[in-house]
Order: structure tokens, then sequence, then C-alpha cells
């Protein structure tokens, strides 16, 4: 086998793990991974092994020694920039796996390739090696594993147009109905929620979670021949990690007259007051009894401390809930950002900057997603702002996203957010949403068909359930277009559709729409079924 | 107040209607309301009317192609809404509804005398016309025939005209017009006067102490078909 051969083999490896051009077509690089996996110019790529090796006794050594190559005494300085470096930010190597503790000056500081990249290389030339990169991709950055969680039941009570509604949720949960039947309203009960449990229960904390703040009394449900309660009850059942996490909100405004009040939870301080009572008691211990008592207090102790940390983990999945309602003006970075949530803002702020922080198996799926845009090359984000000042946008937008339409002239093919169409900034916040390892493991979506080609509906709908599976996301989405249904495959528990209705008192409630289990004979699509109003959530007295 | 199924698998079921006008819908999820215990949530609106759209509308030169008993009897024998409808869970009965005065049309070969059978005679020979359309078992079995003697009004003159066997009235919505404009009531043809005026249906106690079902045998034997069919 021949020396360029190799050199050749390891540019389309560290390629295809999703190093860059630039660092690929470098031969300080390829050689330097030809070292780290130990293969000589004859070696099999299945034999790969690896080593811990140092940068001038090591790796150079083995380009001089196998690769016929002399270096110059400062060539140090470019393996360290154009190999070493990008190696490490890219998790492919190790900085002093067998002594983390030396000090990065130390003559002895050495590296070694992951155990993840010598299994993935030893892949290459099989018929397995794109299944072992994309493994590769996954696992390569730890925060691309996501917490295993899902909300499993919720009842709401008092809190707007619902009097006592509960839902069992699916991981992809549609919810249709007529105008004002109190769909955003379940949605705004989980952000009620959330804000309870980012400790953010005020008009700030609730505006920024896509909450519509009415006075507390409109708040709290108001129906004719109704007493008023005096809180609104959400309960949310879930699990994490198999297991059960409860969560009980009791809120109330605490001046039900003031539209910009602060809300607190009834739970949480009857809660306090309990172990104020119990320890009250417990202080007065009879001490023949003491080392029982310490035992089981110990008991209790560990298993509150275990429970605690699949409730801490709920707490703070919780808390990142959001409603996202998106306009195209902040899509395009022409609004000014609103919304204090990152990295998304609730109305569509920030894509760019999460783009760009996409490490390369995010990026990877959003373009392998964003094939059903037959014109787009690439996406590109111009962190710099450099395009602005060759004239690609006229200035109003803050965005710094882009997009290469391949059927245009090479020269002349980069549309900025500003100037693209608007599907595509919707579709590509939505798979951007669903990706990213930084943006909330629960949310909703309101209006998802905005803006989108009925087909593109469905196809979107395909695409952001297997995201979801892929990605640990659940999600709330409502709509009012009967396409999105046809992207539901409603024999997948993990595919939920829900009819929001209002009974004859005002009531809103949800109903599961769910095929009976003979399908034998269906030969007609959700969209048909629900214009027909087979499903109902369509109004009826027109 | 909240509402209280008579039997407990109805909690969560819903039952559809296939009728021939939206004021007609309004008496019959009255009906519903009052022999089930049901809210009126539970009680679906199936269009026939929404399979087409503006430009077939236009095109047709009557209305009737779309409404009335010939959109009914259209769907009977196509099955598409109902089947959809019958395909989801929940979802075990329809409601199918006809009136008389039109009956020539639709397919009676002929008018029973007006005896005192006359009612129950026709009734029975439109129920038979429904079940030929569907022609399937299943769905024959799913359905509830509210097939109105004349007209629908004749069952809201049982409460309007107390007392008197509607049954025998040629012309019923124009009597119950009259009622109405005496009484200074709306007489409007649509969903919400029609849901007004038939709210009394929707009071099991009230039909059951005023006896409006002996008035009229078409309302009676429609009831005692959805008791029978749905407690089984």
């Amino acid at each position: 086998m021949s020396i360029e051969i190799r050199k050749g083999e390891s540019e389309l490896i560290l390629r295809d793990l999703g190093l860059p051009e630039i660092v690929c077509k470098r031969n300080v690089a390829q050689l330097t991974f030809l070292a780290l996996c130990n293969i000589k110019p004859e070696t099999k790529w299945s034999d790969a092994t690896k080593r811990s090796m140092t940068l001038s006794n090591d790796i150079m050594a083995f380009g001089e020694k196998y690769y016929e190559e002399t270096y110059a005494s400062n060539s140090r300085e470019s393996f360290r920039k154009l190999a070493i470096r990008p190696f490490l930010e890219q998790n492919l190597i190790l900085l002093n796996p067998d002594d983390p503790s030396l000090k990065p000056t130390s003559s002895n500081t050495h590296y070694a390739i992951t155990d993840l990249v010598l299994e993935t290389v030893q892949q290459y030339g099989t018929d397995r090696w794109q299944e072992a990169i994309s493994n590769f991709k996954f696992n390569q950055f730890p925060e691309n594993i996501s917490t295993e969680f899902k909300i499993t039941k919720a009842v709401i009570k008092n809190f707007k147009s619902i009097i006592d509604n509960q839902i069992e949720l699916g991981r992809v949960n549609v919810f249709i109905g007529e105008n004002g039947c109190g769909k955003s309203n379940i949605l705004e009960a989980f952000a009620l929620a959330s804000a309870n449990a980012s400790k953010d229960l005020n008009f700030d904390g609730l505006y920024s979670k896509g909450v519509r703040i009415a006075r507390p009394d409109l708040m709290v449900n108001s129906f004719a021949d109704k007493k008023q309660s005096s809180t609104i009850d959400i309960n949310i059942e879930s699990t994490v990690e198999s297991t059960e996490v409860d969560l009980k909100n009791s809120l109330y405004p605490v001046n039900p007259e003031d539209i910009y009040t602060e809300w607190k939870d009834r739970t949480e301080e009857e809660a306090v007051q309990k172990i104020i009572d119990s320890l009250g008691e417990e202080m007065d211990i009879d001490l023949d009894n003491l080392v029982l008592f310490r035992a089981i207090a110990n008991k209790i102790s560990k298993q509150r401390q275990q429970k605690q940390y699949f409730e801490n983990t709920f707490n703070q999945i919780l808390a990142d809930f959001s409603i996202f309602d998106l306009n195209t003006r902040s899509l395009r970075g022409i609004v000014p950002v609103d919304s204090r949530k990152t990295p998304l803002g609730i109305n569509g702020e920030g894509l760019d900057l999460l783009i760009s922080t996409f490490n390369s198996y995010e990026k990877d799926e959003l373009l392998k997603s964003l094939e059903l845009f037959s014109w787009l090359g690439d996406i590109k984000t111009d962190k710099n702002d450099r395009l602005k000042l060759e004239g690609l946008k006229p200035g109003r937008s803050s965005s710094t996203l882009y997009f290469i339409d391949r059927f245009m002239q090479k020269q002349n093919n980069t549309l900025s957010a500003e100037n693209s169409n608007e599907g595509i900034l919707h579709v590509l916040f939505y798979l951007a949403l669903f990706i990213s390892s930084k943006t909330p493991s629960f949310f909703a979506i309101d209006n998802i068909e905005t803006a989108l080609n009925p087909k593109l509906c469905q196809k979107l709908i395909k695409i952001l359930v297997v995201l979801a599976k892929k990605r640990g996301k659940q999600v709330l989405i409502t709509t009012h277009n009967p396409a999105i249904l046809d992207g539901l495959n409603l024999t997948d528990d993990d595919q939920r559709l829900f009819e929001v209705y209002r009974t004859s008192e005002g009531n809103t409630r949800t109903r599961r729409i769910k095929f009976k289990s003979d399908l034998s004979d269906k030969d007609f699509k959700l969209s048909e079924m629900w214009m027909n109003g087979a499903l109902g959530a369509v109004p009826t007295n027109f | 107040m909240q509402f209280q199924p008579i039997f407990s698998k109805l909690m969560d079921s819903i039952i559809g209607v296939i009728s021939e006008g939206h004021a007609d819908r309004a008496v019959i999820t009255n009906i519903l309301k009052g022999t089930l215990g049901i809210d009126e949530s539970n009680i679906r609106a199936l269009l026939p009317i929404n399979k087409t759209d503006e430009t077939d509308r236009s095109r047709e030169k009557t209305v009737e192609e779309f409404g009335g008993w010939t959109s009914v009897k259209n769907e009977c024998i196509e099955k598409r809404i109902i089947s959809q409808f019958l395909a989801l869970e929940g979802q075990d009965f329809i409601v199918i509804h006809l009136d008389t005065a039109e009956a020539n049309q639709y397919g009676v070969q002929s008018i029973p005398a007006k005896d005192e059978t006359y009612g129950e005679k026709l009734r029975g020979l439109v129920v038979d016309l429904i079940d030929g359309w569907l022609g399937e078992q299943e769905i024959i079995d799913a359905t509830l025939h509210a097939v109105a003697i004349e007209e629908t009004d004749a069952w809201l003159l049982t409460i309007y005209d107390a007392g008197k066997n509607s049954i025998n009235s040629a012309d019923p919505k124009k009597k119950l017009g009259f009622i109405l404009s005496k009484a200074g009531a709306h007489t409007t043809s649509d969903y919400d006067n029609y849901l007004k005026l038939s709210k009394t249906f929707s009071k099991a106690k009230e039909v059951k102490k005023y006896r409006y079902l002996d008035s009229n045998c078409s309302l009676k034997a429609f009831v005692e078909e959805i008791v029978d069919k749905i407690k089984d």
C-alpha cells in the first residue's frame, strides 16, 4: 500500500468524522491521525490501535519513520495548530489520558485517540462504515445524549376556560379544535407550571414563556354559574429514567386585582408547613430508640436524595418549557429581540446564533432533514457579518444566517435570512428546535402550519416525529391545517391527536382521537376525516 | 351543571348525526341529551356538504343536490363519512335523519293511507329504505333512525301544541310558525333557534311528565330505538 493512498484515506476519514475541509487537507493533520491510530503504510484500518503519544518524540517521529517526512524544528507549532487543536475540539483525541494532572507546558504532554474513534476507524472500508460514522457523531459530544423522560399525564383545573381537564400525553401531541375552543389555554397551563418550576411566576416570567396574561380574575376561570376558585391547580405526572415523578401546583395571585401581580404556589407553602410540623414532633424523641430512629432517618434521607435527583431533573425540564409562536420578521432578524428566552426566542429570535454553535452531529442531522428543499445547497452563518459588507443583505436584519441556492451561479448564490423565503425559515427553526441539545426538552408550538405549503406540513411533521424520538424531545403542537394530520401515524402510541372542544357549559376539554383496532378497511386520510367532520374540531353551525 | 349519562359507557362516546339541515340536528341534539343524559359535546355533526366546495356548488343548478334529503341519501349509499366516523374509538352510533314530507321523491313507492297506523307504517318504509341504502348490517346496527313524519317541526308541536297528536298535521312547519309567531317567539329555522325551541327535549323529567312522546309515534319510535340499541 502506498504512502499517498494511506494519507488520502486519512483525509477522507477525517472529513467523514466531521473535521473542517481546511484541516483534512493538511499533511500534518493526516499524518498525526495516522500516527495516533498506529496505521503504517502496510497496516489495515481494522488493525488500528490506540496508544498515548507525545508530539515530537512519537507523532512527528512516526511520520519521519514510516511516511518519509522530514520536519524542521519549528514544525511543532504547525502540528499543534493544524492537527492537535482541532482534534481536541472535535473530541477525537484526549489530552494527557495517562496523567491528567500534567501541566500544559510539560514535555510529557501526550495525546491518544478516544475509544470511540478507535472503534469507528476499525470499520473503515467495510459496509458498516456509514453506520459507524453516524454512531460516532452521535456519541462524539456528551451533550447529544438526552435525559430519558416523558410527561405522561396532566390534570388542569380552574385555568381560563378549563374547569377540569385530564390529558394523557404521548411524545408528539397535536391539538385541533375550533377557534376559541381553548387549545392555547392548554399550552399556557404548562407554561404556568413551568414558570413555577423556574421560580419565575411573575408578569415577565409568564410573558417570556408565551402566556397571554390577563387580569388574575380572568386567569382563574370565571364561569357564569360557577363559584370562582381561589387557585389554579396543575398536576403533572412524568417518568424520569423510568422513575415516576409527580409535580403539583396550586397557584394563586398575590394581588388578584393587579395584572402585573406575582403568583405563589400553595402546594409549596403547605409542604413547608408539613416539614415544620413534623420536625416539631420529631424533637420529642425517645432516647431509648435513638439508634432505630437514626437508621430510619438515614433510610428516608437516602430515598429523598435519590428522589430529589429525578425531581430536580424533571423540574429543570419543565422550567425550560416555552410556547413557540413564530413570526417571520423575528426569524429574519428584523424585529429586535423581544424574548428573554435563549437560545431560541419564542417568536423565532436567535436561530442564526444557535445554528452557528451546532456540533457536527447536529449539523449533519439538520442538512439531512433539509433535503426537502431541493434548491438548498448549504446553510452558512456569518459570525463577523462580513457578507453584509459585501452587500448581501440590506442591513435592517441582525441575522447572520445565509442560504446557498444550488441552482444559482457560484459567485452569486448566497441569500440572507432577510431575502430568503419564509417557509425555509420556519422549517429551519423547527428543525433546530428539535435537533439542538441546547433547546428545551419539552415545549409547545402554537399554529405550526404558519407559512407552510400543505405538502410540506405533512412531511415536516413526519420528520419532527423522528427527530423527537431521536433527540428525546416531547412536544405539544396546535394546528388549523388538516395536512399536518396526514404526517401523523396514529397507530404509534408516541404520536397522539387530540380534539379540543368546549362542553355546553363552556368548559374546555380534550379527547384523544384514536382508531379502532381493525384498520383493514381504512382508505381515508385524517385530513379528509377532519374536513368531513368525522373528527370533530370544526364549527358545525354553518 | 355536570351531565350524567344514563349508561356510563357514554361518558366518552360520541354520537354522529347526519341530518337534512342544521335545525333538524338541533332538535335531535336535545332529544339525545334528554334520552341519554349526554352533553352537547358528545354529539357530532357529520356534514355531507363538506365533501364539496363552493366551485362544485356553483356548478350545480339546485342547492338541493347538496342539502336536504339528497345529501343524506347520497351519503347513506356512499358511506364515506359514516365509515370515517365509525373507524374511531368511542364513535359507535350514528343518527340518520329524514323527514317524510318528500318520501315519494326519495323512493317510497306508495305512501300509506292516513289512518291510525299511518305514522308507524310510513316510518317503517323509510327505515327500510335507509337500511337498503346503507346495505351493510354492521352499519345498520349502528344506526339510529330519526325519521320524522312530515317534518321535525311535528316533533316540536308536541311541546307547543301539547296534547294533540302531531302526526296528523299536514303542514307542521306552517303550524309551528303560526303558534310561535302568536307567542312572539322567533321562527328562524337555524341551529341556534331550534336548539332553544327544542330545549325541553333535553330534560328527561319534563319529557316524561308532559308525555310528549305519546303525541308523535315517530318521535317515540326514535327515542325507543336510541335506548334499545345503546343499552346493548
